[in-house]
């Protein structure tokens, strides 16, 4: 009989086990390093880096608050959560129309290629006439800059669809919107996340250079303005508080794509 | 058979003939487009320049020092930091990759420090190294580093066992097996990290300059440039860096195409 | 003489030509062909890799359009769409199949558009699965399974179609010796079971002959019909015993004959004897 490859289960023993193990391993590290760095900022207090705990400190006290949050925090991850999200809204289905095409996606391909190499910083100043320096120019500016390579992405994944799927969708009757979104879509999906993924990491940075240079808030407003005024400790501070956005941001977003992408990646363990 | 090998390169090169034309094609439209909706002026023209006057003066500024000395400055500082990322990340994900204890420790380190953005750090880059090109490059590092890093692991885990042991049975040592058998079949892996950080890295490094304000490179051309009310300089700064982009990205492609024609799955990448 | 032959046609074909449009111009992959193939019969076509075999089951399941001649599906001619009640089982199992859904999905997917219920169409990837021996596994993805349960979990998907034709394209090809017989047997069996008309490809002359009831050898590049022969051999077959038997190795020996050894075709099995414009 033919034999099946059967992942075995794993009981909750081992279950606690691999946690615990995991946690010694890994998280054992970045508590080690941190506290190497407690120990040696509270030695030698070298002027630009201030202790974890100070760093902390200076969090709760300045960051975690009514006013930290409404002003830095929330318009900050607002604004990368909607360019990011207004992108893919938009560059999504325009991937896939275009990528369901062969003749409109030989047309429209290097074009995309080329709006791509344009380093969005260098348009900032173009998004600050068109719509001044509120919250609206950052949303555009960062759904602009990362419309492309979602849309690359995308058009690449739609394209790649393998034949034999599709054929078989033919011969079995399914057309249109079934075909579309259970064929076309799922088969582009590892393709479409990891282009989210990949301009997630650039709407942050986006979202950074816009505060930096036009803007009266937000974090990359205050770490800069920070830095300006020596105030090293809330400047540090501002660093994590985006640090540990990016990592929440990052986290979802893997998770989500461990999720949806469960099939690819067993599949692609079977073919290595 | 009836089709030569010759005959089906043929029909690739006309493929690749018509997708050309095609491409060039779709650019022309969107400039036609561009100068239409410019022409028609309900923006004032300084704002919204016609595509004409971009390209003029985008051609104008090829000539000037001023601008072509600051577009190899960033292009200097964004080489200069990718190479020593690549100097410093692939040796480092190859060990990863090859031990798991070391790859399981520091994944969650990894996974932690990755998302952090470049620009959070220029202020700390400045405060280290002033307002010079040496912010630039330490930031084009900490932006390059990540994607180098996680492929080179990636690719290190999808080294066929089959083709270590083989080159260990012919009595290969345990170092030079690394070098001669697994560091070729991660390369095509390696590669994708570069392409993804210098799909990355030009930005990074046109914010920094921006940011540091010391009118140093492209950013800190665009920043003076655009200064003065009229967009049309930032319009052909753009056109002309985006093209310097393009084809950093085409190099780079055709020559990993060209070294890594065996690898089947080239295509398939994690980021 | 044919038993079959009183029963309707499933499929005919007539004067079929097919030509791949290219840059450097055509390239025929079949000429002239003419057969037909009736209903519950197990008709195998064989012929060496790169004669036109696949391009003949794409026009026939409607993915190419035929560049001269006709081809009818249960009398009604193919009209550039896809004809209702024809599945195909491709010989690349494992890109087939849709590796984002389980194998109970991936059965279901092509039923349940059609105005069937939920409980129908259950009860039939039910049934199917249980036909391929695959009911234990059907909430499992097919990359879990090994290649020979995923051309079983392709089979079942075409199954639980009901199709009244069913394409089969050098299905096993890919696969262990020891499967392949299992395989073999699965599908005879099925055929027995719910009287499928099949038209089953390969380019294996023991296997065309081991299963079906007619066997259609096909010419080098580009197609054309070069024997049409019943199989004289009774069902159930066995795996030995009928490898063996007189009729089996004689008809072997005259198809590998004209297909290792081109410009010997008999005229005593002419094409023009079955052709379906000869009836
Ligand atoms: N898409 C195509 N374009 C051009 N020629 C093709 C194409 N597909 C197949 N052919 C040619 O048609 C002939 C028959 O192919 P095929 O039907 O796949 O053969 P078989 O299935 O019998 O191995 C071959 O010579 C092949 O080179
Ligand atoms: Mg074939």
């Amino acid at each position: 009989m033919a034999q099946v490859r059967t992942p075995r289960r794993t009981t909750a023993k081992e279950f606690g086990q691999g946690i615990a193990r995991w946690v010694l391993e890994s998280v054992a590290l970045i508590v080690v390093l941190v506290a190497l760095w407690q120990v040696l900022t509270s030695v030698f207090h070298p002027l630009y880096f201030p202790t974890p705990v100070a760093i902390w400190g200076q969090i709760a006290r300045a960051w975690f608050t009514p006013l930290g949050f409404t002003a830095d925090i929330l318009p900050s991850f607002e604004r990368v959560t909607l360019g990011w999200l207004l992108a893919a809204v938009i560059g999504v289905p325009l991937g896939v129309a275009v990528g369901r095409s062969r003749s409109f996606a030989e047309y429209v391909t290097p074009l995309v290629h080329y709006a791509r190499a344009v380093p969005p910083p260098v348009i900032l100043p173009i998004f600050m006439i068109f719509f001044g320096v509120g919250n609206a120019m950052k949303v555009v500016f960062i759904a602009v800059g990362v419309l492309w390579p979602i849309l690359l992405n995308v058009i690449k994944g739609v394209e790649s669809v393998e034949t034999v799927q599709l054929d078989t969708a033919t011969v079995y009757g399914i057309g249109g919107s079934r075909r579309l979104l259970h064929v076309v879509l799922p088969a582009a999906m590892p393709d479409i996340l990891a282009g989210l993924r990949i301009s997630l990491a650039l709407a942050f940075v986006l979202m950074v250079i816009s505060e930096m240079i036009a803007a009266s808030g937000g974090i990359g407003y205050q770490i800069l303005q920070s830095q300006a005024q020596f105030d090293i400790l809330n400047m540090w501070a501002g660093i994590v508080v985006l640090a540990v956005g990016g990592v929440v941001f990052n986290a979802v977003l893997t998770t989500i794509e461990g999720r949806v992408l469960r099939w690819h990646r067993g599949q692609r363990r079977e073919a290595l | 058979m009836a089709t030569t090998s010759a005959g089906y390169a043929r029909a690739r090169a006309r493929a690749g003939f018509r997708k050309t034309i095609r491409g060039v094609v779709g650019i022309m439209v969107a400039l036609a487009v561009w100068q239409v909706l410019a022409s028609i002026g309900f923006v004032r023209p300084e704002w919204f320049p016609t595509a004409t006057t971009v390209l003029g003066d985008a051609v104008a500024l090829l000539g000037q020092s001023a601008f072509t000395l600051q577009v190899l400055s960033t292009l200097y500082d964004m080489l200069l930091g990718l190479i020593i990322s690549t100097v410093v990340a692939v040796p480092l994900g190859v060990l990863l990759g090859r031990f798991p204890l070391a790859y399981r420790m520091s994944s969650v380190l990894v996974e932690a420090m990755r998302p952090i953005p470049a620009l959070a750090l220029t202020p700390v880059a400045i405060l280290l190294f002033g307002l010079s090109g040496a912010t630039t490059v330490s930031l084009v590092v900490w932006t390059s580093t990540w994607p180098i890093l996680i492929n080179s692991v990636y690719g290190m885990h999808s080294v066929d066992p089959v083709a270590l042991d083989t080159a260990r049975s012919f009595g290969l040592g345990r170092w030079t097996a690394l070098y001669r058998v697994a560091l070729p079949s991660a390369a095509p892996f390696i590669a994708t990290g570069i392409r993804i950080a210098i799909g990355i890295a030009l930005a990074v490094a046109v914010a920094t300059e921006m940011v540091t304000g010391a009118g140093s490179g492209v950013g800190g051309w665009i920043v003076q440039a655009s200064s003065g009310g009229s967009l049309i300089p930032v319009y052909a700064a753009a056109v002309l860096v985006g093209l310097v982009g393009y084809l950093l990205n085409y190099l780079f492609e055709r020559i990993e195409r060209r070294l890594f024609r065996w690898h089947l799955s080239y295509r398939k990448e994690g980021a | 003489m044919n038993a079959a032959a009183s029963k309707p046609q499933v499929l005919s074909v007539q004067d079929l030509v097919y030509a791949y449009r290219t840059a450097d111009g055509e390239i025929e992959a079949i000429s002239d062909l003419s057969f037909a193939v009736h209903e519950g019969e197990f008709v195998s076509i064989v012929g060496p890799s790169g004669s036109g075999k696949t391009t003949l089951m794409k026009i026939v399941a409607g993915l190419l359009q035929a560049t001269k001649g006709s081809v009818r599906i249960l009398g009604k001619p193919l009209t550039g769409r896809v004809p209702d009640g024809v599945a195909l089982v491709f010989q690349d199992y494992s890109r087939s199949l849709f590796p984002w859904m389980t194998v109970q999905r991936n059965v279901e997917f092509p039923l349940s558009h059609r105005r069937a219920s939920r409980a129908d169409v259950a009860q039939r990837s039910r049934e199917s699965l249980s036909a391929v021996g695959l009911v234990d596994f059907a909430t499992r993805y097919p990359w879990e399974l090994s290649g020979g349960m995923q051309q079983r979990v392709a089979i079942a998907r075409a199954l639980a179609f009901r199709p009244r034709l069913l394409l089969m394209d050098e299905p096993f090809a890919s696969v262990d010796a020891q499967t392949r017989a299992d395989l073999e047997d699965l599908v005879a069996d099925v055929h027995q079971q719910f009287g499928t008309t099949i038209l089953f490809v390969t380019h294996d002359i023991d296997e065309s002959v081991y299963l079906s009831d007619r066997v259609l050898v096909l010419s080098a590049h580009p197609a054309r019909l070069l024997l049409d022969r019943e199989v004289p051999l009774s069902r159930p077959r066995d795996q030995v015993a009928t490898r063996e038997l007189h009729d089996f190795v004689r008809l072997r020996a005259e198809i590998a004959g004209l297909i290792l050894r081109p410009g010997t075709e008999k005229t005593a099995s002419s094409p023009q004897d079955t052709s379906p414009g000869g009836r």
